[in-house]
C-alpha cells in the first residue's frame, strides 16, 4: 500500500519502530495496553477518517485491539483522550450532559438552604468535554462565582504530553450495545458540532477539533444511516506474530522466545475459547501472563503454568478443551 | 446542519490528500468509505461477528481497473476528481449479486449441473443482523428502574407528602430470562432450522441459566418436555414474570387432518392459563398475519416471524402489549 500519511503517521512519533512488513509499533506510556502495532491498512484508514472528518467505526473480534487503537492513536497525535463505554441503557444525550434532578430536588426540600442555579446540577458528558472543556468545567456558565468553585466539574480526559492540545479523540466503546436510535442521535451533535442543554437552554459549541472513534463487537445491527456516515475499519484477529511484536515493544526483544512461547499458548486458548463460546483472552491478558512469567521467572513448561493460565487467561471455572484444539492444529 | 451521508466527495477529498500510489490503496480507500470503485454492486453490512472472517465480500468485483498512467514516483491517481468521480458509485445496501450467465446454460462442463448441486443455505426467517435486536425487544420485561418519574414526584411534593421511595419510570430488561416452547408438529417442519437459529440466538442473549427450552406438539396445553414425547408432562409455569415464548404455527400449517394440529380454542385456553399465572405470552408465527386467528391475536402477543420484521416494529408491538397489560 502506497500513500502519503498526511494526517496520521505513527512512524514519525518519537520512539516508534517499523518492522519489515511496514507495521509501526508505538508505545504511549507504561500501561499494559499502551503499545499498539499499526498495520499499513490501519494507518491508511485513520488518515481517511481524518481527511474526511468522518467518525471511524472499528469492528473486530474481542481482543483484536479496537479500544487500544483509539487510545494509542490519541497519544500519537498528541490529543486529549476521552472514553465512554456504552451499555444497553446509554442514551445519546448521556454523552452530552446529564441533569441531576434528584440532587436539585433534595436541595429544594432543605429548609434554609439556598437553591443553586440550574447549571450547578448539569454534569458534562464525554462529548461536551471533548468539544469545549472550559464550559464543561464551568457547567455551561461563563464563570462560576469565586465562592462556588467547589462546583467546578472535573475533566475526565487523559491529557496529552503537553496538556495544551487543541484536538481531542473520543472513544465510544461497544456502540452495538446501545439501543438502535443511539448511534444516529449521537452523530447529530457531532456533525453540527454544537448542542443545547435542555434544562438551562445554554448553547454549547465545539472549540476543539474532535475525532470520534466508535467500536463494535457486532452484537447488534447498526442503522444504515449511521453506517453511511462512518469510515469503517475491520481489524484482523490477533496473530501470534502480532502478540510477539507488542511484547517486544513493551519488554524489549531480549526475551523474544518467552514472548513467542506465551503467545502460542494464548493462541491455543483463544482457539479453544472460541470453540467453547467463552470469552477469548486478549492482548492485555497476554501481557498479564507475560508479566507473571517474568516476575516468577517461569515459562510455559513450568508446573505452575496451568495455574497462571487459569487465573489470567481462562477466568472461568470450566477450562476450554485445549487438547482437542491442539490435536486439530 | 447535519452532514449528508458519505459520497464521492469524501472519496475525492481522501484521495487528493493521501495520494494513493497503487490500485490496491485506491480501492481500499473507496471501500472503507462504503463506496464502490467500478460500479459493481457490493453490500455494506453492519460490521458483525463473522465479518472479519471474510476479507473480501463475495459480491465485490476484483476485476482490475485501468489506471490512467504509471510513471515512477508519481501517484497512480494523478487527477482524482476527473478519474475517480466517474468510477465511484454509492454502494446499494442489500442488493443481490448478478448471477453469471454460465449458470443458466444447459451444458454441464464439470459433469454435474450447478443447479443440481447442493442447494444454497436457507436464508433465516429473521435477518441475522436484526435477530438479536428483535428477540431482545420481544423478550424484554419492564422494571421500575428507569429515569425518575418526575410527574409522580411533582404530584407527591405538590401535595406536601414526603417522598418515601423514589418513583422511577419503567425500563425494559432481559434479566427475567424466558421459557421457550418449540412446536414440533408437522406444520413447523419447514421451520426446524429457523427454530434452531432462534434457540442459539436466545442462548447468546440470555445465557444458559436464564433460558428454559421445552418442546410441544400442537399446543403446549397438551404437554411439554425436553426429551422423548412419551416423557412429556403438563406445562408448568416458570417463576413469576418470566415471559413464555412459543415458536409455533398456531395450527395454521401442516396436513388438515393431522392430530397435532391445534384449534384456536385450545390455544385460547392455554393463553388464559399463562396469563393467570402472571406471564406474558409471546408467539413467533412464521405464517402471514392475515392467517392468524383473530381471537388469538387479541389474547397473546404475536410477532410475524419473517425477514420483513424489523426491530422497530417489534418494539411498537411490545409497547402496545405492555400498555394493554397495565
Amino acid at each position: 500500500m502506497e500513500f502519503t500519511p498526511k494526517y496520521f503517521n505513527p512512524a514519525q512519533a518519537g520512539g516508534a519502530t517499523i518492522d519489515e512488513r511496514g507495521s509501526v509499533s508505538f508505545r504511549a506510556g507504561e500501561r499494559p495496553d499502551a503499545v499498539y502495532v499499526y498495520s499499513r491498512r490501519t494507518i491508511l484508514t485513520l488518515n481517511v477518517a481524518l481527511a474526511t472528518g468522518r467518525p471511524l467505526l472499528i469492528s473486530g473480534e474481542p481482543g483484536s485491539g479496537k479500544s487500544m487503537l483509539a487510545r494509542n492513536a490519541a497519544a500519537v497525535m498528541g490529543c486529549w483522550f476521552y472514553q465512554e463505554t456504552v451499555t444497553s441503557r446509554t442514551q445519546a444525550s448521556d454523552l452530552l450532559w446529564t441533569f441531576d434532578t434528584l440532587r436539585r430536588l433534595s436541595d429544594a426540600q432543605m429548609s434554609g438552604q439556598q437553591l443553586f442555579p440550574k447549571n450547578y446540577y448539569v454534569d458534562p458528558g464525554t462529548l461536551w468535554w471533548a468539544f469545549d472543556p472550559r464550559t464543561a468545567e464551568q457547567r455551561g456558565l461563563g464563570e462560576l462565582p469565586t465562592a462556588h468553585q467547589q462546583h467546578r466539574a472535573t475533566n475526565p480526559g487523559i491529557a496529552p504530553g503537553d496538556g495544551h492540545a487543541q484536538r481531542a479523540v473520543v472513544l465510544i466503546d461497544e456502540i452495538d450495545k446501545a439501543d438502535p436510535d443511539v448511534p444516529n442521535d449521537l452523530l447529530e451533535p457531532f456533525d453540527v458540532r454544537s448542542f443545547t442543554i435542555r434544562e438551562t437552554n445554554d448553547r454549547i459549541t465545539a472549540r476543539r477539533d474532535t475525532i470520534l472513534i466508535l467500536t463494535t463487537n457486532g452484537e447488534r445491527e447498526l442503522p444504515q444511516a449511521f453506517l453511511r456516515r462512518c469510515v469503517a475499519l475491520t481489524l484482523d484477529a490477533p496473530t501470534e506474530d502480532w502478540f510477539v511484536s507488542i511484547a517486544n515493544q513493551k519488554f524489549g526483544a531480549d526475551a523474544d522466545s518467552l514472548h513467542r512461547e506465551v503467545a502460542r499458548e494464548v493462541m491455543r486458548h483463544r482457539a479453544a475459547a472460541k470453540k467453547a463460546r467463552f470469552r477469548q483472552p486478549s492482548t492485555s491478558e497476554y501481557l498479564d501472563a507475560l508479566d507473571v512469567c517474568r516476575d516468577l521467572g517461569i515459562d510455559t513448561s513450568s508446573s505452575v503454568w496451568t495455574d497462571v493460565a487459569r487465573s489470567v487467561l481462562w477466568k472461568n471455572d470450566r477450562p476450554p478443551e485445549l487438547e482437542t484444539v491442539a490435536s486439530q492444529s | 446542519m447535519r452532514r449528508p451521508v458519505i459520497s464521492a466527495g469524501d472519496a475525492l477529498r481522501a484521495v487528493a490528500a493521501l495520494g494513493p500510489g497503487d490500485e490496491e490503496t485506491l480501492q481500499a480507500i473507496v471501500r472503507m468509505l462504503g463506496l464502490n470503485v467500478d460500479g459493481t454492486v457490493a453490500t455494506r453490512a453492519a460490521p458483525s461477528i463473522g465479518a472479519w472472517k471474510q476479507s473480501v465480500p463475495k459480491t465485490f468485483s476484483t476485476a482490475p481497473i485501468q489506471p490512467p498512467s504509471r510513471s515512477p514516483g508519481r501517484s497512480v491517481v494523478s487527477s482524482p476528481p476527473s478519474i475517480v468521480a466517474s468510477r465511484i458509485r454509492h454502494v446499494r445496501s442489500g442488493s443481490a449479486p448478478t448471477l453469471p450467465g454460465w449458470l443458466h446454460e444447459s451444458g454441464d462442463v464439470l459433469g454435474t449441473s450447478p443447479l443440481e448441486s447442493e442447494p444454497p443455505p436457507k436464508r433465516p426467517l429473521f435477518d441475522r443482523l436484526s435477530r438479536r435486536g428483535i428477540l431482545a425487544a420481544a423478550l424484554a420485561t419492564l422494571v421500575p428502574e428507569g429515569d425518575l418519574d418526575l410527574d409522580e414526584i411533582v404530584a407527591i411534593v405538590g401535595q406536601g407528602r414526603a417522598l418515601r421511595r423514589l418513583p422511577r419510570l419503567p425500563t425494559p430488561t432481559l434479566r427475567a430470562g424466558a421459557q421457550l416452547l418449540l412446536d414440533v408438529s408437522s406444520g413447523m417442519d419447514p421451520f426446524l432450522e429457523d427454530q434452531q437459529h432462534i434457540v442459539h440466538a436466545l442462548d447468546d442473549i440470555l445465557t444458559d441459566d436464564r433460558l428454559d427450552v421445552l418442546y410441544f406438539a400442537g399446543c403446549p396445553g397438551r404437554g411439554v418436555g425436553k426429551g422423548a414425547r412419551d416423557d412429556w408432562t403438563a406445562w408448568t409455569a416458570p417463576p413469576r414474570g418470566v415471559p413464555v415464548v412459543v415458536l409455533t404455527d398456531l395450527g395454521i400449517g401442516g396436513p388438515i387432518l393431522d392430530d397435532d394440529r391445534a384449534a384456536s380454542a385450545e390455544w385460547l385456553r392455554f393463553a388464559h392459563h399463562v396469563h393467570a399465572e402472571g406471564h406474558p405470552l409471546i408467539g413467533l408465527v412464521p405464517y402471514e398475519v392475515s392467517r392468524w386467528p383473530a381471537a388469538l391475536a387479541r389474547e397473546m402477543v404475536l410477532i410475524h416471524w419473517s425477514e420483513r420484521t424489523t426491530v422497530g416494529a417489534v418494539r411498537r408491538t411490545m409497547r402496545h402489549a405492555w400498555r394493554r397489560l397495565q
